[in-house]
């Protein structure tokens, strides 16, 4: 249900309002789940990310995802949940920050610098989809073994291991 | 080291002539690993320089699964991320289907989630109580909570026909109603539940060597737990009140009185005393939840073909933590790509913030206080 509606609870106006004017080119849209989205040029980043956690009236502490989609043609979508955290009684808010790459050169810049915890997900985004992040500081295949060949969630994936012979018993 | 053990505050750095750095494996196979999880030690004798996780032991792929799956055949597959804890499993992903779909959920099947939902949560905490006693080395404390757990799953069976993967919720609702005198099972069980409790706190809590094991042990700040994206208990014993039942009260959990037990120090027996409070926090909203619970549906109307549009991120408080589903959908009945945020994936990267400077032996206590759960971690 992403279509924008028009009225934005108070809490996320100043977050939107504070985005446009310092991103113009951002894409800010409010979604009818209660998260503001915004897409934004992949140049942005990190500096993006780092003016949302670090900017007094936005504060967004809290990363609790990072994941990405595999468009086909249209590229891939590397897709972050953020959260203020509202211990200062600043709101329980919640964004979604999307960006879209190229498939031939699916590179993101790294937020591990803004949050930490970006750690184990750009890995898991990197093992499985094969977004590289760039200043990730440890990019390596985290659930698959390191010898493995290819990205299995994107759509084009072919499983390249010999068929299992069929047992019947 | 006999003194360290007696006063149960970090070792002290002592004038030493070098340090002989070692690496040493913990795990993939080790009793207190909870499955197959390998941890990189270097070590300097018996304190830790650097942790680190090596994960994916268990890996299934369950997101490639989810897209070769109509909406409904991946629920059996949630249950099997979080096995311990699979109602809250399958209910973030039923939640993130019913939020593309535009389903709504009527009023009783909401509030028997909540029932088994904080059901769940109490045999999840159970396990975790057991299983971190005995990594501590209380075998007592692991015989009694899976004695209770036992009375509990078979509730459970009652009620869904399994012990552990019940694959119960669906969307727009659920499976079955609730039987004839289940709300008599339930207040049975936690009347006993209560008594076994004050045995439980006899065991552990206050005990010496039990606090010694745990205090002062794996700390970490409210700030360093936002920034590493700890959530659940492990959030909570650093002293930060966040929980997703009332920061965004899902489903019907705003109509509940419920407190969220914080912890003060954020070390191993914060995390321990705020699990030991959420017992009986549970056990309050599922009584609640017993004397409101109204008649009608317990399954909502849903198309018959289930058509997913557009993007979803929802978000469950699980015994472990966040557990958030990441659903977009395409217009066919499959979903298009499911992401599954888990907890305790999460959580496995504060094992170095939190064990250096400590011994080898404090690191299984580490791991038993963010209850991990292998097959989530894996997915």
């Amino acid at each position: 249900m992403s279509e924008p509606v028009a009225e934005m609870p108070e809490s996320l106006q100043p977050v939107a309002k504070a985005v446009q004017e310092r991103y113009p080119q951002a894409n800010v849209a409010f979604r009818t789940d209660g998260w503001l989205e915004v897409h934004i040029p992949v140049d942005q980043s990190p500096e993006f990310f780092r003016y949302l956690k670090e900017h007094p009236g936005l504060s967004f502490d809290y990363l609790s995802s990072i994941t990405a989609v595999d468009y086909q043609e249209k590229g891939f979508q590397v897709v972050y949940h953020l959260v203020s955290m509202g211990i200062d009684a600043k709101g329980n808010r919640q964004l979604v920050v999307k960006i879209d790459v190229p498939r031939d050169n699916p590179r993101v810049p790294s937020v591990v610098e803004v949050w930490p915890t970006a750690d184990f997900h750009e890995r898991e985004a990197f093992d499985l989809m094969g977004i590289v992040f760039d200043g990730h500081p440890n990019l390596r295949r985290i659930l698959l073994r390191e010898d493995w060949v290819g990205h299995p969630l994107r759509k084009d994936y072919v499983d390249r291991r010999p068929p299992r012979p069929r047992v019947v018993r | 080291m006999a003194e360290t053990a007696v006063t149960g505050t970090p070792p002290q750095e002592t004038a030493k002539p070098a340090v002989h750095e070692l690496f040493v494996n913990m795990g993939p196979q080790h009793p207190s690993t909870h499955g197959v999880l390998r941890v990189m030690l270097k070590v300097d004798g018996e304190r830790i320089l650097d942790a680190d996780a090596d994960v994916g032991y268990l890996h299934r792929c369950f997101e490639k699964i989810a897209e070769r799956r109509s909406v409904t055949m991946v629920i059996p597959y949630t249950d099997r991320t979080d096995y311990l804890a699979a109602i809250t499993s399958e209910w973030a992903y039923v939640m993130a289907a019913e939020k593309l779909l535009g389903v709504e959920v009527p009023e009783r099947a909401e509030y028997i989630r909540v029932i088994v939902g904080e059901l769940q949560r109490i045999a999840s905490h159970l396990i975790w109580f057991g299983a971190f006693a005995l990594d501590l080395g209380a075998t007592t404390a692991f015989l009694y909570a899976w004695r209770e757990r036992e009375y509990l799953l078979d509730i459970f069976q009652k009620l869904t026909g399994a012990r552990m993967l019940y694959n119960y919720l669906r969307v727009g609702g659920v499976r079955n109603d609730l039987y004839d005198g289940f709300a008599d099972d339930v207040h049975r069980f936690l009347k006993q539940l209560e008594e076994k409790l004050r045995e439980y706190h006899d065991l552990l809590t206050g005990n010496r060597i039990f606090e010694t094991r745990t205090k002062g042990i794996g700390v970490i700040t409210a700030e360093q737990a936002i920034a590493w994206g700890a959530s659940g208990p492990v959030l909570r014993g650093s002293g930060v009140p966040h929980d997703l039942r009332k920061a965004h009260p899902y489903s019907v959990y705003d109509r509940f009185e419920f407190g969220i037990p914080v912890g003060e120090d954020g070390d191993v027996y914060s995390r321990y005393v705020v699990r030991m409070q959420e017992f009986y926090e549970s056990m309050r909203i599922v009584r609640q939840a017993l004397r409101d619970i109204p008649g009608g549906p317990w399954q909502g109307d849903v198309p018959r073909r289930m058509k997913l549009n557009g993007d979803v991120y929802t978000r469950i408080e699980s015994p472990r933590g966040e557990v958030g589903v990441y659903l977009v959908g395409d217009g066919s009945d499959t979903p298009y790509r499911c992401h599954y945020r888990s907890p305790c994936f999460v959580h496995l990267q504060l094992l170095g913030p939190m064990g250096v400077g400590h011994l080898v032996a404090d690191m299984v206590a580490i791991i038993g206080s963010i209850d991990i759960v292998m097959g989530e971690v894996d997915r």
